[in-house]
């Protein structure tokens, strides 16, 4: 018994480790180079410096940063929810149409944009010291700061939140809310006592991504002048030849985000998916009384924030450059622009090819799961610490690969194939393998049933996934600074070099501009094909 | 009509696996390596892109070669070059002072070069066995809001900083920059280690503001953020350009008698040590020494030319030549020297 049970296990043990092998390495590579690096020489004295450098200070202050950012998402997020789906707003649906808008918006990008409006003379300031009558020497208002970012990361990732709790909101049972509002209970206690306990999830969830992503955060912080783990490995990256201090620092920032996530896998007991469907029985909507016009105000005000403003300042910068000279700039970056299309197309493919073999092997095979696992600590790795130990695991352990274009498409895998399979992977698990055996009996070959039953089966979920991927590829900032080879420079990296050099000046928002279109093109196709499933990566 | 939905399936099954084929095949093309062409060189620089660029266009025309300009941190292209080492990638390493540059020598990471067009340069520019290169100068200045500081009340030292009128004024560019460390290493070896010790305690204790680069600390004190920034002189003229209006004074600290000078620094160039393509990294480097390649840079970026002939840019707007004011007896090679110390001593007081 006991050796029959052993021997059924070892080909399957084997297989797991197969599959397991190359991605641990692909994960756990750079942060072992990193550990190596960083550890080489003595831990005290190792252990002093970081404590100059004032690292549990930082860690409190990212801390907060995370939580005030998730908060704010939340207060934006789950009203706009509740409004779009429950109640009787009118312009609901074109709220709805357009809350996750703003996903397309790198928030860096939304950060260079604000500070252009809170610049020490900038628009803002002007009208303000006008209006107020103060001098026009100091600046009244400053975006930079704990607060400034919090607020410029919300509103960028905020529809993560909407889009998980509008989600659960439309599949939520309505008889246990009806029952309370029958029993007297007023509209506000319901939502409190009934609704919101009910959305647990979905809120976990969408908080959970909202946290890890302010955590995790180079650009806005780095832009807007927060001092961040991420930003302090940065500085020693670029500013030293010292290995030991960004590298230990990042294997610290590994640990931190590993457990994280740790916590987060027991919450929610694995991972984290949903895709927007719609609920067997329309809800009758919630009247919203005289609280109509305040709350028309706040969704405005939302997309005015998240999205009127950026795209206006954007377009008002970019419209500073005559039009040939904008186009010469152009045709000059032109070469950059498809560097970074081509290399976000075939990592969202691979990274989709990757999660359906990952999803296929878990639902029929029951293994993988280790394989997932390692992905996900790979999402969780801030893009700067995995750009540093990419870069030098590469360079020792693969020498032929270092240096070209695979290596960026290899960093958008392992920071992004945890998104695709919560779409496209997830979506193949839930396949009933009944199916494809029934077909199997009919006589088909194992290609014929992947192509006739399976694919198809999925493919909803495929396109969704595939396009968010795209867009998470296209917009990588933190580790494509690092990882790009010589003369193969992304969007993000030149929209990053220009704004550094001279400060966020028309031809950085014209660059801008022209990422915000790429990645809301393909956003707006899969809304306006009416696909419902937009599938949510954490 | 069930038919037909089947068939539509079909289509789109194909369209997405041919679709997924195409890009495939795209990207395996695109990641062959391509053949070195003869005339190629690949620059590794830590210069501003934008304004570097027309002297690297200069010499891709004078040379007839395509130039790959890598721009990032010029800290991130030691540390590649290092990496590199067994298999150099890039040829030519451009820095922003003589830090990186005589790092990478003690590491033996660069090769030799002279020129008969060196010896017009003076001698504390040059590396003590010709590895790198000095093309231009900057000098450290002290940068002041003159709505906020009328030039009478300007601070005329370095060490008056500390003083509590200028609590929360002041502002300086993080060790990204590497002129910050240059400074700091330049007063290390004038003052000695424990009056430097004090003096950034002093600023750290005064409210010394650490921003990104030297870009944020013009537009901050140019924006009223900031009373004073300790920046180099070339921020001065690039506000200037973009805002003739700017409120803006400029300070040569340290000019008197008993004082020690403001300390300039070199631009450097070096040959990486294995180059691919070192005989054009040569003609490169030679071609920057030459009165015309040199143009650009000192031009472009508005700097302090080292061989004679050229025009020192913002000679009107109270810009000073070499010579034209105080600087410490340093060679660039000392400078360079200390600031792995700096890192080590003040590189927390350093980071934004």
């Amino acid at each position: 018994m006991a050796t029959s049970v052993a021997q059924a296990l070892r080909p399957r043990a084997l297989r797991d480790l197969g599959l397991l092998l190359p991605v641990a390495a692909l994960v756990l590579g750079p942060v072992g180079f990193l550990a190596w690096m960083g550890l080489g020489g003595g831990i005290g004295d190792l252990l002093a410096r970081l404590n100059e450098l004032g690292v549990l200070a930082t860690v409190g202050r990212v801390f907060l940063l995370a939580c005030t950012t998730t908060l704010l998402a939340a207060m934006m997020g789950v009203p706009l929810a509740w409004l779009t789906v429950r109640s009787d707003l009118p312009g609901r649906r074109f709220i709805r149409w357009l809350v996750p808008l703003p996903l397309a918006i790198p928030p860096y990008i939304g950060a260079i944009v604000y500070q252009i409006l809170f610049a020490p003379a900038g628009p803002l300031n002007t009208l303000l010291a006008r209006l107020l009558g103060l001098p026009r020497e100091t600046p009244i208002v400053t975006i930079y700061g704990l607060p400034g970012a919090a607020w410029v990361l919300s509103l960028f990732i905020f529809p993560y939140i909407f889009l998980l709790v509008a989600g659960g909101l439309e599949r939520m049972s309505l008889s246990l809310e009806e029952v309370a509002r029958a029993s007297g209970i007023s509209r506000w206690a319901v939502f409190f006592q009934v609704t919101l306990p009910m959305l647990r999830p979905a809120l976990l969830g969408g908080g959970l991504m909202v946290f890890l992503y302010a955590w995790a955060d180079f650009g806005v912080v780095s832009l807007l002048r927060v001092r961040t783990l991420t930003t302090i490995v940065f500085d020693y990256v670029q500013g030293t030849m010292d290995w030991t201090i960004p590298a230990s620092l990042s294997v610290f920032l590994t640990l931190i985000t590993t457990a994280v996530l740790a916590i987060q896998l027991r919450i929610l007991g694995g991972g984290t998916y949903a895709q927007v469907t719609s609920a067997s029985r329309p809800a009758r909507p919630v009247p919203v009384g005289r609280w109509r016009i305040p709350a028309m105000l706040f969704g405005f005000l939302v997309l005015l924030c998240a999205l009127g403003v950026p795209l206006g300042v954007l377009a008002y910068q970019a419209s500073r450059l005559s039009l040939p000279a904008a186009w010469s700039f152009l045709s000059q970056q032109s070469s950059f622009i498809w560097n970074s299309v081509w290399t976000a197309a075939f990592g969202a493919t691979i990274a989709i090819a990757l999660a359906l073999v990952i999803g296929w092997f878990q639902a029929r095979r029951r293994i993988g799961r280790g394989v997932s696992i390692m992905f996900q600590i790979g999402y969780a790795i801030p893009g700067t610490v995995l750009g540093l130990g990419m870069v030098g695991f590469f360079h020792v352990a693969f020498p032929w690969l270092y240096g070209s274009p695979i290596v960026l498409v290899l960093g958008y895998l392992v920071l992004f194939v945890t998104p695709a399979f919560q779409g496209a992977g997830a979506a193949l698990a839930q396949i009933s393998a009944s199916l494809e055996d029934a077909a199997r009996g009919l006589g088909r070959g194992p290609l014929g049933t992947f192509r006739e039953v399976t694919f198809p089966l999925v493919r909803p979920g495929l396109v969704g996934s595939w396009v968010l991927v795209f867009i998470l590829c296209m917009r990588e900032l933190a580790a494509t600074l690092i990882l790009r080879p010589p003369g193969f420079d992304t969007l993000p990296v030149r929209i990053w070099i220009h704004t550094m050099d001279v400060g966020p000046v028309p031809t950085a928002a014209l660059l801008a501009l022209v990422l915000v279109t790429i990645v809301a093109l393909p956003w707006l196709g899969l809304i306006l094909m009416g696909r419902r499933g937009i599938p949510v990566g954490w | 009509m069930q038919r037909m939905h089947i068939r539509e399936h079909h289509r789109w099954k194909w369209a997405s696996v041919g679709a997924v084929l195409l890009i495939a095949l795209l990207g395996s093309v695109w990641l062959l390596p391509a053949p070195a062409a003869a005339g190629e060189l690949v620059v590794y620089s830590g210069r501003k892109e934008e304004l570097i660029r027309p002297a690297i266009q200069a010499a891709e025309k004078a040379l007839n070669v395509k130039i790959t300009l890598f721009t990032a941190g010029a800290g991130e292209l030691a540390r590649r070059i290092e990496l590199e080492k067994a298999s150099p990638r890039g040829d030519v390493f451009i820095g922003t002072t003589a830090g990186f540059a005589e790092l990478m020598r003690e590491k033996g990471l660069l090769d030799t070069f002279t020129s008969p067009l060196l010896k017009e340069i003076p001698a504390e520019f040059r590396a003590p066995d010709n590895t790198w290169v000095p093309i231009t100068a900057r000098v450290r200045v002290l940068m002041t809001n003159s709505n906020l500081v009328r030039p009478q009340e300007a601070p005329r030292s370095y060490f008056e900083l500390t003083d509590p009128r200028w609590k929360g004024k002041i502002a300086i560019a993080s060790m990204g920059e590497r002129t910050t460390v240059g400074w700091l290493a330049a007063i290390l070896a004038v003052k000695g280690e424990e009056f430097t010790k004090k003096y950034v305690a002093g600023l750290r204790a005064n409210g010394l503001k650490v921003l990104k680069n030297n870009t944020e600390v013009r537009k901050a004190v140019a924006g009223g953020e900031y009373a004073v920034g300790i920046t180099n002189h070339y921020y001065y003229l690039l506000q200037l350009q973009g805002d003739p209006k700017s409120p803006l004074g400029l300070v040569y600290p340290d000019q008197g008698p008993a004082d020690m000078g403001t300390p300039v620094f070199s631009i450097t160039a070096a040959l990486i040590k294995g180059a691919k393509n070192a005989e054009t990294g040569r003609s490169f480097l030679e071609f920057l020494l030459t009165p015309e390649g040199n143009r650009h840079l000192v031009e472009g970026e508005f700097e302090i030319p080292l061989i004679p002939g050229l025009h020192l840019p913002g000679a009107d707007k109270g810009i000073k030549g070499l010579g034209q004011f105080k600087r410490p007896s340093l060679t660039q090679a000392q400078i360079a020297d200390l600031e792995p110390k700096v890192e080590r001593f003040f590189g927390s007081a350093l980071t934004p």
